[in-house]
């Protein structure tokens, strides 16, 4: 029984039997009224250059990682369909909170890989300018940015704007008490504001059947009373059909929607972790024969508008990309240390400026 | 053409330090950029390390199994034809710097670890960040290690002066590079000691081999343990392993398993050892299930995987979890909550040609039974000498959990099951 007429009717609220799929693991499209793509030929071009780049570009921090360029990298890879599926259906106005493991998302957005990388090696929090790509610094810890994209999306609500925030999360971030305020409070004032969850399966080692009870993540929207999508993560198409809707169950004033994409990291948390430690090849398997890339690659060429040319073109595109991403961020240069100590107040403590004169002194190399 | 020296990179957040496991290329072989080159472990996981140069393999600058610092040049690319990425003064200058921090860190962890297990923990809480070693405005004494800035810390290990001797004239008691000069200068002794020695090879304890020391100083240091042995005539029990493993010949049945099975029926007899000793709250815990572990020799080291509630288990079954476990443990597959919580420990050593021995206790545990090789000796049997297999039994016990009657009774018990098989059928 809801609390009052203006409560939902739950029926609306719980996800589908089984993930949203318009694209099958062969590559076999099957339309669905109820979750219309409309995209033409020329924009699925566009998905599939964007999904190499992503990938091409991911295989390339890693190796940057490896050779002590970057601090620490977390991969996406496996994940390009959830991340430029949902992000392809964002409008310009719309602005994206991610995670650290957004760089596909990024791509659609049009920030420079390279900008985002500096994150990773240490050198800027981040060099892109988040107001021109409307897409937020990179957040490390856990579901923050939920509550980020809440505020934003209640103060676009306030402004009279059409612009929708969107909270990109992983599983684990689902078990956050900012993300439990941020779904609450933005389904209570009906802030336009989607909530995209990658369940990747695992938080670093932890994996979704010891991070919640609930039938499915997307099962966890009803709780606040907003609708809970679940979608084949793995499926281009798909993820972008139902964060379409999604947006714009958002944009038209009905407040939240949390989509669940169900996905699976093919590669460690991040640099630093061993994932054999906690899952199989056998796992691994089975999510290889899942792979976005080659599903959606199979379903171009079987339409026609991907051939063996077209393919190369975007391999290479892509590998230059990423050899420019390369030369970008090798031996990019540190700011000065001292900075550390430029912005905390407008006016430094002497404290501060104690310690200041101390790192100074061993930078140099002299006693104090 | 210029030589460009490789240094081996934080591979992962706070790491000191890597181990080659294997080189894919040689000297001479020419390679591309960010072509892979090698494979090294560090304390979190096995990784590929991709050449940053193309050009010819120079040198490898430590062999497969051997340790390399953070920082340190692991190994060395002839660059030719086309530009490096960076210049030999900026390698130098970066290179330089990372190799003070790692000396630097190697001081502070004195031979410990420093590395950092994100997700994971240290196992034993010894991870150690970078951390700010300058206490402000501190006027505490001397706590645990003397107060000199990074340099001075360089300067004095570059000298061999030990800091903990000195008194420091700068602020705050702080040591001074003229304290360290002036240190110096007046032990030359030392120095003139350390010219003439032979050289010696000093390897940092670190990874499974510092998680080992650290777990066995504490049972050491905790535990008044005694030993006991006794030699066993195991050809009956040899007899039944024929039996049972030609009627069974999809296990790998081991001598082990069965001694395994003996153990856990003699714990059941004598529970008080499949017990813990809490020193703290002064209190002996009695373990409700007898959980196994097994000494396994790997290639990181010794480890203890756990089969679960052994008692429980036939001995088709101990033999195919012990086979599953040294396995995965072998092949540094083994979860780690597999490799904690056992409440006695079996070591066989026999494997490696041993009679007997006086194994340490896996603490918190109250014994560990060491197994010998079982080998044909002259036994007496009905007054004649006759050849049997023989296997002696070693146990080590914590004499604050029980008195040596009640070790021996167990060890009897289980040398007497071994020696008569078919009592096993009575459990």
């Amino acid at each position: 029984m809801a609390i009052d007429s203006s409560s939902p009717d739950p029926r609306d609220l719980l996800p589908t039997d089984r993930p949203i799929q318009l694209l099958d693991v062969d590559g076999t499209l099957t339309e669905d009224p109820r979750w219309p793509i409309d995209l033409g030929d020329d924009q699925l071009v566009e998905l599939y250059r964007l999904m190499v780049m992503a990938r091409q570009i991911d295989a390339q921090a890693i190796t940057l990682q490896r050779q002590g360029q970057l601090g620490v990298y977390a991969s996406l890879r496996g994940q390009e369909a959830a991340q430029i599926g949902s992000a392809f259906a964002l409008a310009p106005q719309d602005w994206v909170f991610p995670s650290y493991r957004e760089m596909g998302v990024a791509l659609v957005r049009g920030v420079d890989p390279a900008d985002l990388l500096h994150v990773f090696r240490g050198t800027w929090l981040g060099a892109h300018d988040p107001a021109k790509h409307r897409f937020a610094l990179i957040t490390i810890s856990i579901a923050t940015q939920a509550l980020h994209a809440a505020g934003f999306a209640m103060g676009a609500k306030l402004d009279g704007s059409d612009a929708c925030a969107v909270a990109y999360m992983g599983d684990g971030a689902t078990s956050e008490g900012d993300a439990h305020e941020a779904f609450n409070f933005a389904s209570v004032f009906d802030a336009p504001c989607v909530f995209f969850v990658q369940n990747n399966q695992y938080a670093i080692s932890v994996p979704v059947t010891r991070q919640t009870k609930a039938p499915t993540i997307a099962h966890k929207a009803i709780g606040y009373g907003m609708p809970g999508y679940r979608c084949d993560g793995n499926d281009v198409l798909g993820t972008y059909a139902v964060m379409r809707k999604a947006l714009r169950h958002a944009r038209d004033g009905n407040g939240p929607v949390l989509v669940e994409a169900v996905t699976y990291r093919m590669e460690a948390h991040t640099t630093a972790d061993d994932p054999t430690r906690y899952r199989d090849d056998a796992e691994l398997e089975r999510w290889r024969a899942r792979d976005p890339l080659s599903r959606f690659e199979r379903f171009l060429r079987g339409r026609g508008v991907v051939d063996d040319d077209v393919a190369q073109t975007v391999d290479q595109v892509a590998k230059a990309e990423a050899q420019s991403v390369r030369a970008a961020i090798y031996d990019a240069p540190h700011g000065d240390p001292l900075e550390l100590f430029s912005y905390v107040y407008a006016e430094p403590t002497q404290q501060l400026r104690d310690q200041r004169a101390l790192l100074q002194d061993e930078l140099s190399g002299q006693d104090a | 053409m210029p030589v460009e020296q490789v240094r081996l990179p934080d591979l992962g957040e706070g790491l000191t330090e890597a181990t080659v496991v294997r080189w894919l290329v040689a000297v001479g072989e020419v390679i591309a950029e960010d072509q892979l080159v090698a494979e090294v472990e560090t304390a979190k996981a096995t990784v590929e390390l991709p050449a940053p140069y193309a050009g010819t393999v120079a040198e490898l600058h430590a062999g497969e199994g051997e340790e390399v610092a953070v920082g340190a040049p692991i190994l060395s690319v002839e660059v030719g034809g086309h530009p490096a990425p960076v210049t030999d003064t900026e390698v130098g200058a970066t290179a330089g710097s990372s190799v003070d921090r790692a000396d630097d860190q190697a001081t502070e962890a004195e031979g410990a670890s420093g590395n950092v297990l994100v997700g994971y923990g240290t196992g034993g809480g010894r991870g150690r960040r970078r951390r700010a070693r300058v206490r402000h405005g501190s006027t505490s004494p001397r706590d645990t290690r003397p107060r000199a800035k990074p340099p001075v810390r360089k300067l004095a290990k570059d000298l061999g002066v030990d800091l903990d001797v000195i008194e420091g004239s700068g602020p705050d008691g702080r040591i001074t590079r003229d304290d360290v000069h002036a240190a110096a200068g007046a032990s030359p002794t030392i120095e003139a000691g350390a010219a003439q020695a032979p050289p010696v090879r000093r390897e940092a304890v670190t990874g499974v081999r510092a998680r080992i020391a650290d777990h066995l100083s504490i049972a050491w240091r905790e535990i008044p343990a005694a030993s006991c042995w006794v030699e066993s005539d195991a050809t009956a029990l040899l007899a039944v392993r024929r039996e049972l493993a030609s009627a069974h010949p999809d296990v790998r049945l081991t001598p082990l398993a069965l001694i395994l099975r003996c153990c856990a029926v003699a714990l059941g007899e004598v529970p008080r050892l499949n017990s813990s000793f809490d020193a703290a709250a002064r209190e002996i815990v009695h373990h409700g299930r007898i959980d196994l572990g097994v000494a396994t020799q790997t290639d990181r080291g010794l480890l203890v995987p756990v089969v679960r509630d052994a008692a429980a288990l036939s001995v088709l079954e101990l033999a195919a979890e012990v086979e599953r476990l040294a396995s995965l443990a072998r092949a540094n597959r083994l979860p780690p909550a597999d490799l904690v919580g056992s409440t006695f420990t079996v070591s066989n050593f026999g494997a490696f040609g041993i009679d007997g021995g006086g194994p340490i206790i896996n603490h918190p545990e109250a014994g560990i039974l060491g197994v010998g090789r079982i080998a044909s000796r002259p036994w007496v049997v009905d007054d004649a000498v006759v050849p049997r297999d023989v296997v002696g039994l070693s146990l080590s016990f914590d004499h604050r959990v029980c008195d040596g009657a009640e070790a021996a009774g167990f060890l009897r018990l289980l040398a007497d099951l071994v020696e008569r098989p078919t009592l096993l059928l009575a459990h």
